[in-house]
């Protein structure tokens, strides 16, 4: 397979996780859906399932209008139509952790309007740095994995969570590797997200046959900052007025990916500390201001010039954090532009505008 | 009411003593037994509100921006501290913050905008989602929770918070919040003796003053002028036609010509969701274990089913006729399963409502007339 096939067929699982998903369900595959970041893959894994993220389900319709205001994004909106309307029928059960209040509640509106849906509860805490909540979080931890051996049937051994914890490592090794490797905004981020949709062992397979692309002079390097993008599009828009993604911090690419689980020592605890003591996104309390100084490392590490804000519409925990990143930008001289993003993704004349804005911006300081 | 606020602010503005802004589930208790004068945003933004100046600071917190779709009480008040402008000025500046999010999320988020802000310390009490009775590892979470708060307490103040005076406050507390239910019980009579727009000003003292003697007292009277009318049949509203559920915070700038629009037309709110948030009763043999149990169980921190069982038991045990639910923009985690609550209170008993569409704070998001005309369909509906 050549290195653009490969790119392709990475593109093909982040449009339509569905058909294969399907295919292994009745191959006699199971499939265990989950909703963030802060969701432990290798748990779910461990206990013989394929772990997939809940992305994108199809555009917010009657049911999704029935139980959730329209002030709720389009993003849980949507997903809620799929698992009710028969999109996720391949899932037998579906991790749900307390992270904003939309997701929270949500949680018991699946199970009202899916009722088949086996719904499994994680409570992340929302402090991420003290003792307690560690020890909470491996007591959440713990329960989860009862959680998912009563669904299997069978117990998950410390060896098989090794052995998954190893494999995730390995995956999100290998994705850090591809950002050097030239493949542009699209295939670099269709390779984040087909590892949340996708057996990791399909990933590494994949990931193993792309070849590095080459360089684009006059591309502008830019850092994308936001909750889940799981639109390609986005990242093709992007392209289109000459900007590359240097760096993110997005719960879909960079914010799933960095961080290892430590290999060594009791496996529920290293996960616990891994995913508390990952990069912190908006609804975890950030008392040192952290994600404001992360992004400065970043914007430096990478060279960025210019930030994209690439959140969905009505996300009151991004909105809350905009205006200080959006100040602390300002005040280093770092132009940015912001996008609120819906689901199904419509470029807007007013994205359009800020876009082309900002890449002339950018232009002026080559 | 109006004396006893006044002075509580007055306090606030003038006294040397210690402030904390404090959310209104957060536990305040240890805030009083620590000798700190707590300072309510919440209530302030419900003050704004009721004074008309929520949309222009809402206005000016987008230009700081801070967009529509974060909570209005937020908006409102950091507005409010940038331009010194509110119903009292700006509220004086903290020492320190204390936030609970069994309300919500928003609140820890708009606790770190005003702890960067104040640049002063954030205190932080994490309640999970609960499913009824808390679990093992919720009430161990919880109790070294208010431990460390504590210990924190202690550190910024340079004094350690005197237990004694914590179980002091909170035995007033847990006695306040009896008179209150007791007061909420006394609504079941016909006619009720108290609308909802009466419980949404009296209800200031149990969120700012609970475990004080003031607002101990202040219930005590309460209660027994409200025993009176009950006695005397005499209803908050003349003709009471209609026993009406509210549910949610009410749209302050529409306080008196909503509620007064309805009563006239013999609708009365006998029975709200939003004032029977403050219930908590505390056991004092195990104090802080009981503390964290009544935080993290109040209302919106409780799982739908739990939820929508509370509200059918309000519309039995209030014999209303007919509810009406306020789907507020501001407020996700209150609003968020409204609609499934809706169809569950009519399947189990009948009784059927409305949804409004507003906002409690900020007004572009409220059409009086469009309101109004809803209101008085769905009460012609219910002859």
């Amino acid at each position: 397979m050549t290195g653009s096939e490969t790119l392709n067929k990475l593109v093909s699982v982040v449009r339509d996780p569905h058909t294969p998903l399907r295919a292994k369900r009745d191959a006699g595959g199971k499939i265990v859906g989950y909703f963030c970041s802060y969701v432990p893959v290798e748990l779910i894994h461990a206990a013989g399932f394929t772990p997939v993220r809940m992305l994108l389900g199809p555009p917010p319709g009657d049911i999704a209008g029935a139980y959730m205001q329209p002030f709720c994004c389009s993003f849980a909106r949507s997903l809620l139509e799929g698992l009710a309307g028969g999109t996720y029928d391949y899932l037998s059960a579906v991790v749900m952790p307390h992270t904003c209040d939309t997701i929270r509640n949500l949680s018991d509106l699946v199970e009202t309007a899916a009722p088949g849906m086996r719904v499994m509860r994680l409570m992340v805490p929302t402090i991420t740095h003290t003792p307690e909540a560690v020890d909470f979080m491996v007591e959440e931890l713990a329960a989860l994995k009862r959680g998912l051996e009563d669904v299997a049937g069978s117990e998950i051994g410390d060896w098989d969570l090794l052995k998954s914890i190893a494999l995730y490592n390995r995956c999100r090794s290998t994705l850090a590797g591809l950002r050097e490797m030239n493949l542009g905004n699209r295939g670099l981020y269709a390779a984040y997200l087909a590892l949340q949709l996708t057996d990791p062992e399909r990933f590494l397979a994949l990931a193993a046959s792309l070849e590095p692309g080459e360089e684009r002079a006059g591309m502008k390097r830019v850092a994308v900052v936001g909750g889940p993008v799981p639109q390609l599009e986005v990242f093709d828009l992007l392209e289109e007025y000459d900007m590359l993604v240097a760096w993110d911090d997005v719960c879909t690419a960079s914010r799933f990916a960095t961080g290892m689980v430590s290999e060594n020592g009791k496996p529920v605890r290293a996960l616990a500390e891994r995913y508390l003591g990952r990069r912190p996104c908006p609804t975890k309390l950030d008392p040192t201001n952290q994600r404001e100084e992360i992004l400065m490392r970043g914007i430096r590490a990478s060279g960025a010039a210019g930030v994209v804000f690439a959140q969905q519409a009505f996300c009151e925990f991004h909105s809350f954090d905009y205006p200080g990143l959006k100040k602390r930008l300002d005040a280093e001289g770092i132009p940015s532009v912001r996008l609120d993003l819906e689901h199904p993704f419509q470029p807007t004349g007013q994205m359009r505008t800020r876009l082309q804005a900002l890449s002339e911006m950018l232009s002026e300081g080559m | 009411m109006k004396e006893v606020m006044t002075a509580y602010y007055t306090e606030a503005f003038t006294s040397d003593k210690p402030k904390a802004w404090v959310t209104s589930g957060a536990p305040v208790e240890l805030l009083l037994a620590a000798g700190v004068i707590p300072i309510f945003p919440e209530n302030y933004g419900a003050m704004i509100g009721a004074r008309h100046m929520g949309g222009d600071l809402c206005s000016a917190a987008g230009d700081m921006g801070f967009d529509d779709c974060v909570c209005s009480y937020a908006r409102c008040t950091i507005a409010s501290t940038e331009r010194g402008e509110g119903p009292l000025g700006a509220l004086p500046a903290p020492d320190l913050l204390l936030a609970c999010n069994n309300g919500c999320g928003t609140m820890f988020k708009w606790y770190e905008v005003l702890s960067r802000r104040f640049d002063v310390p954030l205190l932080f009490f994490d309640t999970p989602y609960c499913a009824g009775e808390p679990t093992p590892q919720d009430r161990a979470y919880l109790v070294r929770q208010l431990e460390r708060i504590l210990a924190d307490l202690g550190d910024i103040l340079g004094q350690e918070v005197d237990r004694d005076k914590l179980w002091e406050a909170l035995q007033l507390s847990s006695d306040t919040a009896k008179l209150w239910v007791e007061i909420q019980d006394l609504r079941r009579a016909h006619p009720s003796p108290l609308n909802s727009p009466d419980m949404f000003l009296h209800m200031a003292l149990i969120v700012t003053l609970r475990g004080t003697e003031t607002a101990y007292r202040y219930y005590q009277d309460m209660l027994a002028q409200v025993c009176e009318r009950v006695e005397r049949s005499e209803g908050a509203i003349e003709n009471e036609r209609y026993r009406l559920l509210w549910d949610h915070i009410p749209p302050w700038y529409a306080l008196r010509d909503f509620f007064d629009f309805c009563a006239e037309q013999g609708a009365c709110f006998a029975v709200d969701t939003y004032t029977n948030v403050w219930q908590g009763e505390f056991d004092l043999g195990r104090p802080l274990e009981s503390l964290a149990e009544c935080y993290q169980m109040i209302m919106p921190n409780l799982r739908l089913p739990l939820r929508a069982s509370m509200y059918v038991d309000y519309i039995r045990d209030y014999d209303i006729d007919g509810y009406v639910i306020h789907s507020n923009h501001s407020c996700k985690s209150y609003c968020l399963g409204e609609y499934e609550i809706a169809r569950r209170i009519t399947a189990e008993t009948g009784v059927r409502g409305i949804v409004l569409e507003a906002d409690m704070v900020d007004p572009k998001f409220y059409s009086e007339s469009q309101v109004k005309q809803m209101m008085q369909a769905f009460l012609e509906s219910l002859d």
